[in-house]
């Protein structure tokens, strides 16, 4: 990669999906299936899911970058085309210098991927230190670095005292601990995270996420694509955000510069318990009310909290109030708040990031 | 901050080592469950001997072209047809296998090459095709006399034989790669494909490997022609179990009558290395474009 070139740049980048009305791979498994789905692929028709639709930015080398985005927004499936698991249908995407496309085996020497659910690709036979010792060996690590980079990479997820043991064993947490220990075997220039903190306590995740930012990126100066549903994270991590709804990229800037966005409405938090139908078309149709979205729950019973964008926060808490009430939900807190990038989301799209109108 | 692997760094050590890294993996998880592994080991030796017995009440079979007896014509057969089934069906077994585990997309990730990788997935089933292969050849010599009856083979035949199976499991590896393509050109992921339908059915028909190829009809006898299992067979057995004369002399597959001025062992040798040449760079160009197909879809990962 030349100098002040960007560590990754891509360009229109477009993925479709066609998706077929197909019968699951699993519920026809044996001698016949092959047979079945082609018999599929010729009689129902295709349907064509757009999740990436021409998507430009550049990542400077060294920027910690967010990708911020509700369920199928095109996060991962970018990622993936970036990390050359997917063959984007246009656009172009370099990675450290590399075309995707064109250099995808040199792309895969530049980077790592982390995800969430990785953890199913570990032998739940071997141990810990067996599990990243075979990836070490894949990586090219040599032998005699690979004993001290598994040792530190388990010290920095506090997995040190389990390395005998196996991923069976192992709570949720600690298998995503054991998946950022294998990410953090190696140093490559760019680092893909989706979800990285995922399953992981409130402890860990600032352990890792202060190992990661401090270490990783500032330090020794790695290029981080992240993704996260935890909009604190992003917040106070990303140098910049990208925000991308239904496979287009929304808005690009630094976290302060988008919540500029939306200073122009006053927003609300109300908490509340018990589970209603139609609370949040309710809450949308009241007077003065810009926008709103379920930030947490509501779980059966449990709580749940409303942020909404309004005109006045004043004069709408005490509609909202009333009218979460005459759904039968009893309000535990209303609050003024500052604008967040889910706020920022809202606006720019018409939808929350986790259940809006 | 460094510039990430270098492709330099990745020679022919790393290749040995990830083969050898993949070896150990298999064999821990092969050893994990003692009780199954030892009924493994029953179940090839069991089978070996309901073979061998069925064998004893047959009639005499046409085997004197290869100048020895049932016990030791079948013991080849089915020690050489293990190793060949298992380079059929490693590809595609172990594609699947990391797809159904959700593995592939993070091996897919590191930097090994696509011959590497399938190496690395298939080299657990040659274990065990190799313990197969012991308990064939022990229990035949040891239970039923094979090979009794056949003179040790001299250096010269000996290495030409390891140059036969080393032209036969190319042959089938070809195969086997163009097995797993169907994984993702068919969408056949769902424990079978057509490849290894087709080759499996003629392996297990016609190729020789139960009895002789000669005692088929004529028409099976040139459907044997198509799969390599045949000519391997037919030479491996010329050269371990005949004597000098037989192994340069009588035909025994069609295919020999088309070259009469060819001994039959060394047409069967030139068959299987084009045999081989095609099929694998056929099965790679395949199976390359499954992955394609698998990575323009979104097909790698059991969940996208």
């Amino acid at each position: 990669m030349a100098i002040g070139e960007p560590a990754v740049s891509v360009r229109g980048l477009s993925k479709h999906f066609r998706v077929r009305r197909g019968v699951p791979v699993e519920s026809v498994m044996g001698s016949s299936h092959w047979l079945t789905q082609l018999v599929i692929r010729t009689r129902s028709p295709e349907q064509r899911f757009t999740a990436l639709d021409g998507v430009s930015f550049d990542i400077a080398p060294g920027e910690f970058f967010g990708l911020l985005g509700p369920n199928g927004a095109g996060k991962t499936t970018l990622l993936k085309c970036l990390a050359t698991l997917l063959r984007p249908d246009g656009g172009t995407a370099v990675v450290n210098g590399h075309d995707v496309c064109a250099s995808p085996d040199l792309v895969r020497l530049s980077v790592t991927m982390i995800g969430s659910g990785q953890w199913v690709a570990f032998d739940w036979g071997l141990s810990v230190r067996e599990n990243l010792q075979f990836f070490a060996d894949l990586y090219g690590l040599p032998p005699k670095s690979a004993h001290g980079r598994i040792e530190e990479a388990l010290e920095v997820v506090g997995l040190s005292g389990l390395i005998d043991a196996t991923p069976q064993t192992l709570s949720s947490g600690e298998r995503q601990r054991l998946v950022l220990a294998k990410g953090f075997l190696l140093r490559t220039p760019v680092f893909f995270m989706d979800e990285p903190a995922a399953n992981l306590d409130p402890r860990g995740t600032a352990d890792i996420l202060h190992y990661i930012r401090h270490d990783l990126a500032r330090l020794e100066g790695v290029t981080v694509i992240y993704t996260s549903h935890r909009l604190e994270e992003v917040e106070e991590l990303c140098d910049r955000v990208a925000i991308l709804d239904r496979g287009r990229l929304v808005a690009l800037d630094t976290p302060r510069r988008l919540v500029r966005l939306v200073t122009d409405v006053e927003h609300l938090e109300v908490d509340f318990t018990g589970t209603a139908a139609g609370v949040l078309e309710r809450v949308a149709a009241l007077p003065g009310v810009r926008g709103l979205d379920l930030a947490s729950g509501p779980v059966a019973g449990s709580a749940g909290t409303l942020r909404i964008q309004c005109e006045s926060a004043e004069r709408s808490s005490g509609d909202v109030v009333t009218a979460l009430g005459g759904l039968g939900l009893s309000v535990t807190a209303v609050r003024a708040s500052a604008p967040r990038l889910g706020d920022v989301f809202l606006r720019l799209t018409g939808r929350g990031l986790h259940h809006g109108v | 901050m460094t510039g990430g692997l270098a492709r330099s760094s990745l020679g022919w050590r790393y290749h040995w080592r990830c083969i050898w890294t993949f070896a150990r993996r298999e064999l821990r998880l092969w050893t994990y469950f003692r009780v199954n592994f030892t009924l493994d080991l029953l179940v090839v030796f069991t089978n070996f001997i309901i073979y061998m017995i069925i064998a004893s009440f047959r009639p005499a079979a046409p085997t004197a072209v290869y100048g020895a007896g049932y016990a030791s014509f079948l013991t080849v057969g089915l020690a050489v047809n293990t190793l060949m089934a298992t380079a059929v069906a490693g590809p595609y077994t172990g594609l699947m296998d990391c797809w159904q585990n959700n593995r592939l997309e993070t091996l897919m990730m590191s930097p090994i090459s696509l011959p590497l990788f399938i190496t690395g997935i298939s080299v657990g089933q040659y274990a065990r095709a190799l313990m197969r292969l012991c308990i064939y050849l022990a229990g035949g010599a040891l239970l039923f006399g094979a090979f009794a009856d056949v003179a040790g083979p001299t250096l010269a035949r000996g290495a030409s034989a390891l140059l036969v199976l080393g032209l036969a499991l190319s042959a089938c590896t070809g195969l086997g790669l163009a097995a797993a393509s169907m994984v993702y050109l068919v969408d056949a992921r769902g424990g079978s494909d057509p490849v290894r339908l087709v080759v499996d059915t003629l392996s297990g028909i016609a190729a020789g490997v139960y009895f002789p190829v000669q005692v088929l009809p004529g028409w099976l006898q040139w459907l044997a022609c198509l799969v390599p299992q045949t000519y391997a067979l037919d030479a491996l057995r010329r050269l371990l179990l005949s004597p000098p004369a037989v192994a340069l002399g009588a035909p025994t597959l069609p295919v020999h009558a088309l070259a009469p001025g060819l001994p039959p062992a060394l047409l069967d040798v030139l068959i299987l290395a084009a045999y081989a040449l095609l099929a694998l760079r056929g099965g790679l160009a395949l199976l390359k474009r499954g992955l394609d197909s698998a990575r323009r879809d979104g097909r790698l990962s059991t969940w996208r």
